[in-house]
């Protein structure tokens, strides 16, 4: 990756460094003060080159850095997540001209492998692992996925594509350790069994999601 | 000094008193003695060579009644007939046990030959057997001094087969369907058992209440089952077939296939485990048909008798178990609504036999055991089932009970919350992010939280739109149901079942939408306070109650976070505490006829 980061990326490397500073709640002015500080040609006010532009070129970012399940937001306040710790880590190395750490196969990012060792402790996955799929219940995908069923629908998507990418991570490490190879697994079987439940998750009505036994 | 002796055997010389001292021991009534005849009758069928089928081996009895001086006479008769020889080597010995099969190597029913003779001897003034087989016709029975022989001129007396019927007073009875032109064609010959002058019975023969105490008889009703026996009354068919008692079955086991036995069982002893072999090349694997009536058995009822396993070999039933009587049995309530058979061939392999002469129970040891300890695991297994069946019975009833409670906590929920949560959230009630609208507004918009632009529409009074009973979206009160009793608003009418895993307090995505509850009766705790103490229990209320506590405590809680409240620690605490704490104040002044 070149030095020259996107605007996008920009407004998350600002709420890093905030982030990095000890705050793990950060105001939405305090990304908007940010990131004008360290960029301010690209998040100034449209014809007024010394007031920050508080409206969506950071808006829009957060929230979509939200839904790839980078940022959780809440009321405003927002803080990163392990996933997006790890991807503002990797683009300030990229900022700095730094070779970006290249996570050598068989081993896991630290992001993936805080989300793997969360799913080895879950009542669900040792369910899984003791073959007994027919106790595996609904509430186990929202335990999964570290949401509960009152989570938004863009929480939802967040940490659904942060388990995606954590379980990509997996298959992408070529370890070959059982657990961790059972952990896709039972990503998969859960995608598959509440599938109607996720859809309706979504905003995708599914006439079959029923929950219950 | 000592000399030695040395008997010289004789035969015993018995007076016949002791017959009438043994006799009475047996103290017979009626309905014991005639399944002795009963079964002397068929053993008549299974010494016969080629074997008679099951079906064929007809028994008929025919009560004639007292009247103008003469006297009430019991016949039983079978259609195979015997000679002067079996009745002089066999029906004249007491006390045989090898009578019953006349030294064949066959299973028979009888048992040490004494049953139908003492019932004659001791129970009838007079009694005899008149048996006609290859041309000859024998009467040979008791005088009215209970002194037995051949009647005068009747021992090998040739006659035909005819003159043989119509000196029984069989030919013009009405007989299964084929049997006299058998007789008649000198295919078979038969026996009538006649008792005459019953005891204690005059005139008019009881014959109905004598059927219902011989088909119960343990003796008998296994071979009521199997063969046909039909009831005369005066020559005229008063039963066509003495039916077994017909058991109802409990609905959902009436078809219940019968378990495989093993080909082998273990058996413990001592710590030391062996196998025990159930089936080899000579005998083939067993099976236990177990059966599930529909009421219980009781201990003491008219049909306690048939709560039992009995054992069956290749002939019959050689063993019967009361189902108490089975060893280990742990599901002793639910046993009490099972009976069944076990066929079981290899017990009566010769050089293991397991089958004592009186057939009542197997001769005790390894293979016995080992088989009696087996249908005790399967008929625990079915009472497990029929236990589960129960439980869930009791809980749905319990559930129905509680079902008034909940609409009663629903009502009071829906009373004071929207106060409650205004007080206590500091002033701003539901739906009032941004805003909202009040009681009686149009309601809010649909999604409860916007993301990325402050908040939407929070939830309104909406009133309208939807259909039925289908709770509508942003409603302003939660609606808590049960579940695995309130019909699933969202389903096709059946309510939802939750498991043990769920949480006590359960919502689907559907139910946030729509502001639905459910209290997971599944849960361990509930399950276990219905059970032991029932829905109109205070424990239960309570329980019941806390349920509805926690979802109010979680509707706060999700308020503050619409609200925009800053959800720390020392707040949350803050917060549900004064919640509580409200709740608990309203239930005391509202609830307490149903809560104390």
């Amino acid at each position: 990756m070149s030095g020259e980061l996107s605007k996008e990326q920009k407004v998350l490397l600002a709420l890093y460094r905030l982030w990095n500073e000890g705050r793990k709640k950060v105001r939405y002015e305090d990304i908007v003060v940010r990131v004008f500080g360290d960029y301010p040609a690209d998040f100034h006010l449209k014809g007024y080159p010394e007031f920050p532009d508080t409206g969506d070129a950071v808006h829009k970012p957060l929230y979509d850095y939200r839904k790839r399940g980078m940022v959780s937001a809440s009321n405003k306040m927002f803080s990163l997540t392990a996933h997006g710790v790890s991807e503002a880590e990797r683009l300030e190395s990229a900022e700095k001209g730094r070779p970006a750490p290249k996570e050598s196969r068989h081993r896991l990012e630290r992001d993936a492998q805080i989300e793997v060792d969360r799913v080895k402790q879950l009542e669900g996955f040792k369910l899984f692992l003791a073959g007994r799929n027919e106790e595996i219940i609904d509430s186990d995908l929202f335990e999964y996925l570290g949401v509960s069923v009152r989570s938004t629908k863009n929480d939802f998507i967040g940490r659904l594509e942060t388990m995606k990418s954590a379980i990509e991570a997996v298959a992408d490490s070529g370890i070959k350790d059982p657990p961790l190879l059972a952990a896709r697994n039972f990503h998969d079987f859960l995608m598959i069994r509440f599938a109607a439940d996720i859809a309706t998750k979504l905003g995708r009505q599914s006439p079959t999601s029923k929950g219950g036994l | 000094m000592e000399f030695a002796v040395s008997i010289v055997e004789e035969r015993n010389v018995i007076d016949d008193h002791l017959l009438d001292i043994i006799g009475n021991e047996f103290k017979f009534s009626h309905e014991k003695g005639l399944p002795e005849w009963i079964k002397n009758s068929v053993d008549a069928y299974i010494r016969r060579d080629p074997p008679v089928a099951d079906d064929e081996q007809y028994v008929v009895f025919n009560f004639r009644d007292g009247h103008k001086g003469e006297a009430p006479i019991f016949d039983c008769i079978d259609f195979c007939g015997m000679t002067s020889q079996e009745i002089d080597k066999a029906l004249k010995r007491w006390g045989d046990p090898k009578a019953a099969s006349r030294g064949q190597n066959k299973r028979v029913f009888g048992g040490h030959g004494n049953g139908g003779k003492f019932y004659m001897r001791q129970m009838f003034d007079l009694s005899h057997f008149i048996t006609y087989l290859n041309g000859k016709l024998n009467i040979f029975g008791f005088n009215e001094h209970r002194k037995y022989g051949f009647a005068r001129s009747y021992k090998d007396k040739v006659c035909s087969p005819s003159e043989a019927a119509k000196l029984a007073g069989i030919a013009d009875l009405s007989l299964p369907a084929g049997v006299l032109e058998r007789i008649l064609k000198g295919k078979c010959g038969f026996t009538v058992v006649r008792g005459i002058q019953p005891n204690k019975i005059k005139g008019v023969i009881p014959v109905g209440r004598l059927c219902e105490k011989v088909r119960f008889h343990p003796q008998a009703r296994k071979i009521v089952q199997r063969k046909p026996i039909r009831i005369l009354h005066n020559g005229r068919t008063f039963l066509e077939r003495l039916e077994a008692e017909r058991i109802e079955l409990r609905p959902g086991y009436e078809d219940l296939p019968p378990v495989p036995i093993p080909h082998e069982l273990p058996y413990e002893e001592d710590g030391h485990v062996d196998q025990v072999e159930f089936a080899n090349k000579k005998y083939r694997p067993g099976y236990l048909n177990l059966m599930v009536s529909k009421e219980p058995f009781g201990r003491n009822s008219r049909i306690s008798d048939l709560n039992c396993i009995d054992i069956l070999g290749e002939i019959g039933v050689i063993a019967s178990y009361r189902i108490h009587e089975l060893p280990q049995l742990k599901q002793y309530a639910q046993a009490e609504f099972i009976f069944g058979e076990c066929y079981c061939p290899i017990l009566e392999d010769p050089d293991q036999d397991c089958v004592k002469n009186d057939r009542e129970k197997l001769i005790d040891g390894p293979k016995s055991r080992a088989l009696l300890r087996w249908i005790a695991e399967s008929v625990d297994e079915i009472g497990s089932r029929i236990e589960k069946e129960e439980a869930k019975e009791r809980k749905l009833q319990n559930l129905k009970l509680s079902d008034v409670f909940n609409n009663i906590l629903n009502t009071w929920k829906n009373q004071f919350m929207d106060k409650l949560l205004g007080e206590v959230l500091g002033g701003i009630g539901i739906g009032a992010t941004t805003g909202g609208a009040g009681q009686n507004g149009t309601g809010g918009g649909t999604a409860a939280r916007s993301d990325s632009k402050g908040g939407s529409g929070g939830e309104g009074h909406a009133k309208g739109g939807g259909d039925g009973d289908q709770p509508k979206k942003g409603q302003r009160h939660p609606v808590v149901l049960l579940s695995s009793l309130n019909p699933d608003p969202f389903g096709n009418g059946e309510t939802l079942h939750l498991s043990a895993r769920h949480s006590p307090v359960y919502q689907r995505p559907v139910d946030v939408e729509h502001g639905v509850y459910w209290i997971n009766t599944s849960r361990p705790l509930a399950t276990a306070i219905l059970e032991r103490h029932g829905a109109e229990s205070a424990r239960w209320r309570e329980y019941h109650f806390q349920r509805f506590v926690d979802i109010i405590v979680m509707e706060a809680l999700h308020t503050m976070e619409k609200k925009g409240m800053e959800l720390t620690f020392d707040m949350v605490e803050n917060k549900i505490n004064d919640v509580i704490k409200s709740v608990h104040d309203n239930a005391l002044q509202n609830l307490s006829p149903f809560l104390l």
